[in-house]
């Protein structure tokens, strides 16, 4: 059975594991205790102490506090219940033709998709792209069960798991009703 | 009594398999009784059939193929079940693992079996997507394998036609609105017997391509290998006996769908994944029939379930109608491309065989694209779509493999393509006809520790590469290369790169009658992927453009312009000429070219990871000396501030005025940004006052109409009702 020394899964995470290794990690047979010491490691990655359940993107993690069950970004700032799109409570900034030039030659300037930018509202950091159709509702990339992965999967007991269900729609509800 | 194992006729067997495989266990079998007896035979058996399957494809490939199967390895063998399913694979059109199953098994319901006969030595071919293949450009050849009576297995191969005849010359006849125009069509047919080629079927290939030789050639290429498979079969039957043939080849496949489901267990993260993406059709004014003559999008929006089950749904639901154009996707296309996906990330250094489909399921809505319920529908190049349908596929694996902490295996299989068709008549008055395969070279994506990259691989066949521009030249006949080379500021931007773009430029000599034809992945019009990774971007798609004035190249000859395709934009640019250049971001049908007209393709890049200015300023400035992205992009995307140094020719950086522009950057995007509620409050008052672009009011009425959950989705996401946008 593969297996690596938490030494060199943080090395992996921080990106200071050199390619060859890397590509030896690559064509060996995968190490089945690997979630257990990234999530180790990835508490030395961060400034803050909550429990840190799952790393869905490089800059954000769901976390556990008290019983509930939340997106929080590197830089701490916390975006809610992570079965609401964290990018509803974002920055958004949609690119106009011009400003689409600064990324891409104009040949092959996209005309009929709109490239949206999210951005963590306490650090600026461009946390997603998207580009879709005008007037296409905002994309939910990933909504991990973490019930049945922590339970079912990975045999662990955890307290108060919410309902696997995705609650956007309650976000954009409560908006309207306030309009 | 019938010609499958132990009497029994090919029917009963696939309704016995049928039956069985619905306890979750490929044919019922729980226990893997050869593997745990004898590990050591079990495996060396594995390896012999493994072998005889890149054995035939090595050999014949270089001896007897055509060049576009030879330059790329276009071709693929494998041995099947009786009733159908694949139980070793060589390397090659990978994508292609499960559409011989769906020839096996029509040939099976069919009934050839009484009412035509199946003997030792026929030969059948089919290259019809309504079969279960994904475009008539892949001719599938199979052939039985008998033992004292019994057919105890099928061999099957595939390849990529360059020239199946069709309204236009190539392969995909992308301008084709209906079947009836795709090219030739063979479907479920027996084409010879004892191990030759029926005379009529040569000279029905013969007499539907332009450019025969090519596909006769690759016919009889498959056949060889076919062969050379069918006597390694005897022998590994000799060495092991029959009863081991026929029990290792069941536990081989069951084996293959273990090896998936223990794998979706251990490397992804149950839950729901959405990659919705588009496909612009580009049809108006390009001489299509009056109901297709439009531009319009089609919506494909893909929806991944991992259930704790370990089981993968891929949805479909709210995908557009099937169309009057050529990109429609009959079932078994479909089921391959998705199931390749997977074995592309997880599965390949493991057994890939149809047993791990069965972990697998595919919803395609009836009446949809995915799913057409008319039988004659456009399926000229359905890879359009399909190959994106692998990418985006991958970009769910990608997002799940991040969060289980694999971000080695974080990989976008990139799909960014576009291909140059053509054909007429030569000086010397002969026909021909070409599919340039280069396009095979795609971009691929940046992953979590370390760029993309560039004209890499292709997802249909891994393993590819460009090919030799002087071989593409026999069989472009009128067209010499100019240039090939990679495209500035093409890449998906981030803190690592996706490969960027890179493009061919070709001119004509001579011709006495050259069209082309232009057609990809999904076209420039819109960015390839529907979203960036983690903060980078999203890469463009690809263009084709032509140049027909004759004195554009005649400035090449002497040297004025040198023969980039940046160069060449910017030369027109700068004196004026744009309107020298036809610039087309997407399909571009039957384009006429001249003696030295010039033409090129800009192939599409491979998407961005993380954000662009948390990139290694070092990195960027090496970026930019290597003419990946130039010197603005750097500054205003990377908040990177080089400084050039004349005397050595190259950039570096100037770490103090680069801190300063990255927190300006920041600045900047607090400035920018709004809050998502405040942008979504106008957006609504857009939709519910119809102010959206026409093409994105055509494309929702058209999904909330057709599919209720699209419907559901968009009005609660919008807070609006069907009639807001309805109207
Ligand atoms: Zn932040």
């Amino acid at each position: 059975m593969v297996e690596y020394s938490s030494e060199v899964i943080e090395k992996l995470l921080k990106g200071e594991l050199p390619i060859s290794e890397i590509q030896k990690m690559q064509m060996e047979p995968k190490d089945p205790d690997r979630f257990d010491k990234y999530i180790k490691a990835l508490k030395q990655h961060v400034d803050w102490d909550d429990e840190i359940l799952m790393r869905i993107h490089e800059h954000l993690y769901i976390i556990k506090k008290e019983n509930n069950y939340v997106v929080k970004c590197s830089c701490g700032h916390e975006f809610g219940d992570y079965r609401e799109n964290w990018k509803l409570k974002a920055l958004i900034f949609v690119r106009d033709r011009n400003e689409l030039e600064e990324l891409y030659p104009e040949p092959l300037t996209p005309e009929w998709s709109e490239l949206r930018e999210f951005y963590c509202p306490n650090c600026a950091t461009l946390l997603w792209t998207e580009a879709l159709i005008p007037g296409y509702p905002i994309n939910f990339d990933f909504l991990p069960d973490i019930k049945a992965f922590f339970q079912e999967w990975l045999n662990k007991t955890l307290e108060n798991v919410p309902e696997f269900k995705d609650l956007s729609s309650e976000v954009t509800e409560s908006w309207a009703k306030n309009e | 009594m019938g010609i499958g194992w132990n009497g029994k006729s090919l029917r009963e067997m696939l309704d016995e398999y049928e039956a069985k495989s619905e306890s979750g266990y490929y044919y019922g079998i729980e226990e893997l009784k050869l593997r745990e007896d004898d590990f050591f035979k079990y495996e060396r058996f594995y390896y012999r059939l493994l072998n005889a399957t890149l054995e035939a494809r090595e050999r014949v490939k270089f001896a007897c193929a055509s060049p576009g199967t030879r330059e790329l390895g276009e071709l693929l063998f494998l041995v099947h079940a009786p009733e159908g399913e694949a139980a070793a694979i060589s390397l090659g059109l990978m994508a292609h693992v499960t559409v011989v199953e769906n020839v096996i098994k029509t040939i099976i319901r069919e009934n050839y079996e009484e009412t035509v006969g199946i003997r030792d030595g026929d030969i059948f071919v089919d290259n019809d997507p309504y079969t279960g293949g994904a475009h008539p450009a892949d001719s599938r050849l199979i052939v039985p394998v008998f033992h004292e009576g019994e057919l105890i297995c099928w061999v099957g191969s595939i390849s990529h036609e360059l020239e199946i005849g069709g309204g236009t010359p190539g392969s995909f006849n992308p301008f084709a609105v209906e079947s009836f125009t795709c090219g030739e069509r063979i479907s479920v047919e027996r084409v010879g017997e004892k191990n030759q080629f029926y005379p009529w079927f040569i000279r029905r290939l013969r007499r539907n391509s332009r450019a025969p030789d090519l596909w006769i050639l690759d016919e009889r290429a498959k056949l060889s290998g076919c062969l050379i498979i069918k006597e390694r079969i005897k022998e590994i039957i000799e060495e092991f006996g029959v009863d081991y043939f026929k029990q290792a080849l069941r536990e081989l496949i069951e084996e293959g769908r273990r090896d998936m489901e223990a794998r979706i267990k251990r490397q992804l993260v149950p839950g729901k994944y959405r990659i919705p993406h588009f496909c612009p059709v580009l049809y108006k004014g390009e001489g299509v029939p009056p109901h297709a003559d439009r531009d319009y999008i089609i919506h494909l929006p893909l929806e991944i379930e991992i259930t704790p089950e370990a089981k993968i749904i891929f949805s479909y639901e709210g995908a557009s109608r099937w169309g009057w154009h050529s990109f429609n996707m009959y079932p078994g296309a479909l089921e391959s491309a998705l199931w390749l996906s997977l074995i592309e990330t997880l599965l390949y250094d493991g057994r890939v065989t149809s047993g791990g489909k069965l972990q697998t399921e595919l919803i395609r809505p009836i009446g949809s694209i995915t799913n057409p319920d008319y039988p004659y529908a456009g399926d000229g190049i359905p890879w359009v779509i399909l190959t994106g349908e692998i990418s985006m596929s991958s970009l769910a694996i990608y997002l799940a493999q991040f969060a289980r902490g694999y971000i080695e295996e974080c990989i976008e299989i990139g799909a960014n393509w576009a291909s140059l068709e053509g054909g007429g008549i030569t000086r010397f008055g002969t026909s021909f006809g070409f599919t340039n395969f280069e396009f095979s070279a795609c971009a691929q994506g940046a992953r979590p520790i370390e760029d993309g990259l560039v004209a890499a691989a292709a997802p249909w066949m891994p393993e590819t590469d460009t090919g030799n521009a002087e071989i593409w030249e026999i069989v472009l006949n009128t067209a010499s290369y100019l240039y090939r080379g990679v495209i500035r500021n093409s890449c998906g931007h981030g803190k690592f790169i996706g490969g960027p773009a890179w493009g061919s430029l070709w001119v004509s000599w001579k011709p006495t009658v050259f069209t082309i034809v232009a057609s990809g992945s999904f076209s420039g019009m819109i960015s390839y992927q529907p979203f960036g990774l983690m903060g980078g971007y999203p890469a463009p798609s690809w263009s084709f453009f032509i140049i027909r004035n004759p004195e554009i190249f005649e400035k090449i000859s002497n040297g004025e312009i040198y023969p980039g395709i940046v160069e060449l934009f910017e030369h027109t640019k700068n004196k004026g000429l744009d309107e020298e250049i036809e610039v087309r971001k997407g399909f571009a049908n039957s384009r006429m070219a001249q003696d030295r007209s010039i033409f090129g393709i800009i192939y599409g890049g491979g998407v961005g990871y993380g954000d662009p200015i948390e990139r290694d300023p070092e990195k960027v400035a090496e970026d930019v000396n290597n003419g990946i992205i130039t010197e603005e992009v750097a500054k205003n995307v990377y908040g990177v501030v080089l400084e050039y140094d004349e005397s050595k020719g190259v950039y570096s950086v100037n770490p103090d005025e680069t801190v300063e522009m990255r927190s300006k950057i920041r600045e900047n995007r607090k400035k920018r940004g709004r809050p998502v509620k405040e942008w979504w409050m106008e957006e609504r008052k857009k939709i519910k006052e119809g102010k959206l672009p026409p093409y994105a009011i055509e494309m929702y009425k058209e999904c909330i109409e057709f599919s209720e959950k699209f419907r559901d989705e968009f009005t609660k996401f919008w807070q609006i009702s069907e009639k807001d946008i309805m109207g």
